[in-house]
């Protein structure tokens, strides 16, 4: 099927929202490791990894939906890549908890009539691509390098945390979204709202407190210089895009910031065409900024 | 045949209640090798002494069990008897049947066995007792102190208004560490340079005191009332001799944008420089990193205004070797960097606190000197980014102490007092300005400290929050401190002009490495560590060397004062004497066995072994072999266990005499 | 205290032998005895400056002559008078544990523990404990058995093995 031999090979785990609000992640994840020749299988009927609601209301169906979600993977070769900050968070605690404490352990084996699965490793498609990948190769793969494009690198409340699980990077001051689309070409900026929650699934219930925290977020990367932010989490995407216009009404403020996500701006920069990044589904149209840097 | 006496004591009727003592007596009477016996009702008191002494001499004994107390009561007590006896103290042993027998057992005949048993086991001891002699060494009577601090200075004067010699080694061109750099002091407010500069000329005008600053402590050799220390004397450029001190060098120095480290380089200084105006000795150094002339070879201004011809750019570092009896450690302080990562943290820094990078974010020392009338701001608040004065200060409490997921678990225990008084000082000089405080609780045990940190809450009304800052951002000129108040449970912003950071007390950076020339032990922070937390807190584990201030842990300005004059107190309790007597409980090596592995020598937590070569009698090497400094070892017996030709004795418990015991069972 | 304390007689009293570092364990086991409390006694103490100084041959040695139970005690890791002489002491103990294991002692009937001069009922703790383990193990025979036949045996005729054998 392929033309060329992939150079690794990775087991996949979409989540939920990439098959749904989130699908122009998962598009452009895809075409991303098509380009790069890494391999991506897609775990078989996967389920929810519960998200950030099921652990506040049930510790043990959080911690068994994910532990059942290892052990389909394991029926699927190599690594675990996870896209989602949130289903990344959740199979690394799960992962954590369950090999410190055997009893809970044990009520998850019973819940989902199977061993648990340790040894799978679960990996954020950053550590991949920053470290199983490579910089140097990364930026090797680079043919329409983003060199005029100023990125505000958004990391979001989950990807670094909780501190107890074997980190992405350092929690206070993580690095690692930067080197990867500086490997791509684009400059960053430097902006104090980087690991500052968006609000996350507030968005439903409490929306007020979203817009608050989103446009906080957005103002601080406008101040930065940025022309766009960098997200890595569906949630945080669409807090930050869907509802960038309600907030420039509520707050008075412009910002016009489009929402990539890291994928897309990574697959744009290795030449995979345009139509197969999924930009329609952007709220905040991100051609005009693509255009004006000659990106597309 | 041994000759034996065992003594046993009723101790009123605390033993004898539950011990039958005259079946213990009897029993020991049996024992091969024993050839007295006894009980008496109160072996301690003047007449059972006097027993003790009679039975010595009438049955000619060659060794002494007293079965009474724990030898850690009495075992002086009779070990004087014994000697007086005309016998060697070390002949005598305490078999302890009350704390460890009549004390904690009811019944009678199982204590009265092992009553018998703890005798027998003692007998088989003291027949395997050497005749041992107390040891001296000689004292040389000068000592030496690292560090000239107020820890350093303090130690210095009271050691030498005793009337001994002291050397002080400082690692900067001036001495007078960081109390020279605060501006007032908690609780009275007054001006610090008021009371530290008269110590410091002290210090260089007394007769008795040598002064090396900017020196290093090289080489540490030797052992208490012995040690032998070499000294580097860094190349200061200038020949302290001929220098005048008149300053006309600095004043026409062409380099004078150098930040100066003495004012947390909020000012600046030429590349030939004293620190600060009141330094002592007043005598500049070249910055050779800086100036011109070591970089380019071209200028040389200094050297041509300089009338007494003082400035020598070929200088080189000088070594100086002192003999000293005694060491005073006093290297105080670091304060964390919030930029770095503190040892053994998985974090790197305060991320969140912006790194180090927001310019109006400072930490105390940098408030100080911006608060001091000698300051680079002539004692104006100013912020250090636009010069402005701030309206609204938010200072931080337990930033890197007291935060174990920062790796620094700790209480820096001056940072409570200190911010209190900043909020004054900030008061008193923007009286429309506004202090907030976070906090996690305020410690102000000392005298007059708490009523100190109330008043800068009731008269200037500083607004302490209790809670901890999340995070903090540069927002335009202003920088935004998003924290909690956890009495009222809300959350809180304060648009600050101003952040301060009580940032944690750190050892000195390289602590652990003077540490290691010195052959003294340190915390996992690379505090130095007492040789007891509660009753030794100014002495070492290793003798003659002594601690003073903030290296052995955060301290403010009373308690390093004190601690300086104990250990001052301790020297010249160590230089009282002549010649220095200590236990003889030291291993010993038997030079025919030792096959030279020095396996001793890695275990030996005192640095007590040395390699000592054997010649023939024409000189040639047999081989090396290890040798125990009887100064130096600390008695501890862990070489002899480590030992695997058995050819290291500890006197006192050797291998004969534990074995003799367990024989008995 | 009276009444757990009351004696009962048991068919076996097995022999304990503890050895002890004079600052931190002799400490808190003459603070059991100054504050009364009390344990069975069927322990002996030895006493030594620091754990650092006892070799693992002592242990052997004490098991070979009759010890039911051995207990080796010092200060705290970090506490140890002699600095470090306690960090020694547990590494040499954790190698020897195995050796003892091969051997063949049950190594329930050897204790290692810290009791610092502070814990007066951490020591009775530690010995009621280990008696009453050892009581229920039975007496310790191996080692008297092999003492004896090494006495008896014609193995220890050569006059040079014997005298090495007892100077040990």
């Amino acid at each position: 099927m392929t033309a060329q031999k992939h150079v690794l090979d990775y087991s996949y785990y979409p989540g939920c929202s990439l098959h749904a609000s989130a699908k122009e992640y998962d598009e452009s994840t895809q075409g991303l490791f098509k380009a790069l020749h890494i391999g991506l299988t897609e775990v078989p009927d996967w389920l929810c990894c519960g998200a950030t609601p099921a652990h506040n209301v049930d510790e043990l169906l959080s911690l068994s939906l994910c532990a059942k979600n290892l052990e389909l993977a394991k029926g699927v070769e190599g690594d675990l890549a996870v896209a989602c900050a949130a289903c990344f968070s959740r199979l690394k605690t799960t992962q954590h908890k369950l090999e410190i404490d055997p009893e809970k352990r044990r009520q998850v084996e019973f819940a989902i009539d199977a061993p648990f699965a340790d040894g799978k490793k679960v990996k954020h498609l950053l550590e991949i691509l920053a470290r199983d990948f490579g910089l140097e190769r990364l930026a090797e793969a680079v043919k329409k390098p983003l060199s005029d494009l100023k990125v505000a690198c958004y990391y979001g409340c989950l990807l670094t945390r909780p501190p107890e699980v074997p980190e992405l990077d350092c929690i206070e001051a993580p690095t690692i979204m930067e080197k990867v689309i500086e490997a791509a070409g684009a400059q960053t900026v430097s902006w104090s709202h980087r690991l500052e929650c968006c609000g996350a699934n507030f968005t439903l219930s409490r929306p007020g407190v979203v817009l608050k925290l989103s446009a906080d977020i957005l103002a601080s990367a406008r101040d930065a210089g940025a022309d766009c932010i960098m997200v890595a989490c569906p949630l945080c995407h669409g807090n930050l895009d869907i509802r960038q216009q309600e907030i420039e009404e509520a707050t008075g403020e412009h910002f016009g910031l489009p929402v990539f996500y890291m994928t897309q701006l990574l697959a744009l920069a290795v030449g995979v065409r345009e139509s197969k990044l999924g930009l329609d589904s952007m709220i905040v149209n991100p051609l005009p900024l693509l255009k004006k840097k000659g990106l597309v | 045949m041994s000759r034996i006496g065992v003594f046993v004591c009723h101790c009123g009727e605390n033993i004898s209640r539950t011990v039958d003592v005259e079946k213990v007596a009897e029993a020991a009477r049996g024992l091969l090798g024993v050839a007295h016996a006894c009980d008496y009702k109160y072996m301690c008191s003047d007449p059972g002494q006097a027993l003790l002494k009679k039975a010595v001499a009438e049955h000619r004994l060659d060794g002494v069990v007293v079965a009474a107390c724990s030898p850690r009561m009495h075992e002086k007590t009779f070990r004087k008897a014994t000697e007086q006896a005309g016998l060697n103290p070390f002949l005598c042993e305490m078999a302890n049947i009350r704390e460890h027998c009549s004390w904690v057992h009811e019944d009678r005949d199982e204590a009265t066995a092992k009553a018998i048993d703890i005798v027998h086991m003692l007998v088989e001891r003291v027949k395997r007792n050497r005749k041992l002699q107390p040891i001296s060494v000689p004292v040389t009577k000068t000592s030496l102190v690292i560090g000239g601090g107020i820890a350093g200075i303090q130690a210095a004067l009271d050691i030498a208004d005793a009337g001994h010699r002291v050397v002080l080694v400082e690692r900067e061109p001036s001495i007078g560490g960081h109390m020279a750099q605060l501006s007032e002091t908690f609780p009275t407010l007054d001006c610090s340079q008021c009371i530290m500069t008269p110590k410091m000329v002290d210090v260089a005008n007394h007769p008795n005191i040598t002064l090396h600053t900017y020196s290093e402590v090289e080489e540490v050799d030797g052992y208490i009332g012995n040690f032998q220390v070499k000294i580097r004397k860094k190349a200061r450029s200038v020949d302290m001799a001929r220098c005048t001190g008149c300053g006309v060098c600095m004043a026409k120095c062409p380099q004078k944008k150098i930040p100066n480290s003495f004012d947390r380089d909020l000012g600046m200084r030429p590349a030939i420089y004293v620190p600060f105006p009141q330094a002592v000795p007043n005598v500049p150094v070249i910055d050779r990193v800086n100036c011109t002339w070591f970089k380019s070879g071209k200028c040389g201004v200094c050297q041509k205004v300089c009338g007494p011809g003082a400035v020598d750019y070929a200088q080189q570092d000088e070594f100086v070797v002192e003999q000293v009896g005694a060491i005073v450690v006093a290297t105080g302080f670091n304060l964390y960097d919030i930029s770095e990562k503190p040892k053994g943290s998985p974090i790197k820094g305060y991320g969140e606190f912006g790194h180090g990078k927001i310019p109006d974010v400072i930490d105390g020392m940098t408030f100080e000197r911006l608060a001091s009338a000698s300051g680079p701001t002539g004692g104006k608040i100013l912020r250090p980014s636009d010069g402005r004065e701030p309206k609204q200060v938010v200072f931080v409490q337990c930033v890197g102490s007291r935060a174990r997921e920062k790796g620094i678990s700790y209480c820096s225990k001056i940072c409570c007092m200190y911010t209190a008084k900043h909020t004054m000082l900030y008061k008193h000089k923007v009286h429309d300005g506004q202090a907030y405080v976070f906090f996690m609780d305020a410690r102000t045990p000392g005298k007059g400290y708490d009523e100190f940190w109330r008043r800068s809450i009731e008269q200037e009304e500083a607004v302490y929050i209790r809670g901890m800052v999340s995070r903090l951002y540069q927002k335009g000129d202003k920088i935004v401190v998003m924290g909690s108040d956890i009495a009222v449970g809300i959350q809180v912003e304060i648009e600050a002009d101003l952040v301060v950071l009580a940032t944690a007390v750190q050892p000195r950076q390289g602590a652990e490495l003077l540490a290691q020339k010195l052959g003294i032990s340190y915390d996992q922070y690379n505090f130095y560590s007492e040789a007891h937390a509660k009753l030794r807190p100014v002495e070492c584990a290793t003798a003659g060397i002594y601690l003073a201030g903030a290296c052995q842990g955060p301290k403010d300005i009373p308690d390093t004062v004190s601690q300086a004059s104990a250990a001052a107190a301790k020297v010249m309790t160590l230089f009282a004497k002549d010649q220095l007597e200590r236990e003889p409980i030291v291993a010993k090596v038997n030079e025919r066995f030792c096959v030279g592995c020095f396996a001793c020598k890695k275990v030996c937590a005192y640095g007590a072994i040395e390699e000592k070569e054997i010649r023939d009698r024409q000189g040639n090497l047999v081989k090396v072999v290890a040798y125990v400094n009887p100064g130096v070892c600390g008695g501890c017996g862990t070489c002899q266990a480590t030992c695997p030709s058995k050819s290291v004795e500890l006197d006192g418990y050797t291998d004969e005499q534990i074995l003799a015991m367990i024989e008995t069972l | 205290m009276t009444a757990t304390a009351t004696t009962t007689k048991h068919d076996f009293e097995p022999k304990l032998v503890a050895f002890v570092c004079t600052w931190c364990t002799y400490a808190g086991a003459d603070l059991a005895g100054t504050s009364r409390m009390q344990y069975p006694s069927n322990v002996r103490v030895v006493k030594f400056p620091c754990t650092g100084r006892i070799d693992p041959v002592f242990i052997l040695r004490a098991f070979q002559k009759g010890a039911d139970g051995v207990l080796v005690s010092g200060c705290h890791p970090g506490d140890c008078h002699y600095m470090a002489g306690n960090f020694h002491a547990r590494r040499r103990f954790a190698a020897f544990r195995q050796l003892l294991d091969f051997v063949g002692v049950d190594l329930k009937r050897l204790q290692f523990s810290w009791v610092s001069a502070a814990e007066g009922g951490k020591w009775v703790e530690v010995v009621t404990e280990l008696t009453e383990r050892v009581r229920e193990m039975g007496p310790m025979r191996e080692f008297i058995d092999l003492d004896a036949s090494e006495h008896w045996s014609a193995e220890l005729a050569d006059a040079e093995l014997k005298a090495a054998y007892h100077s040990l």
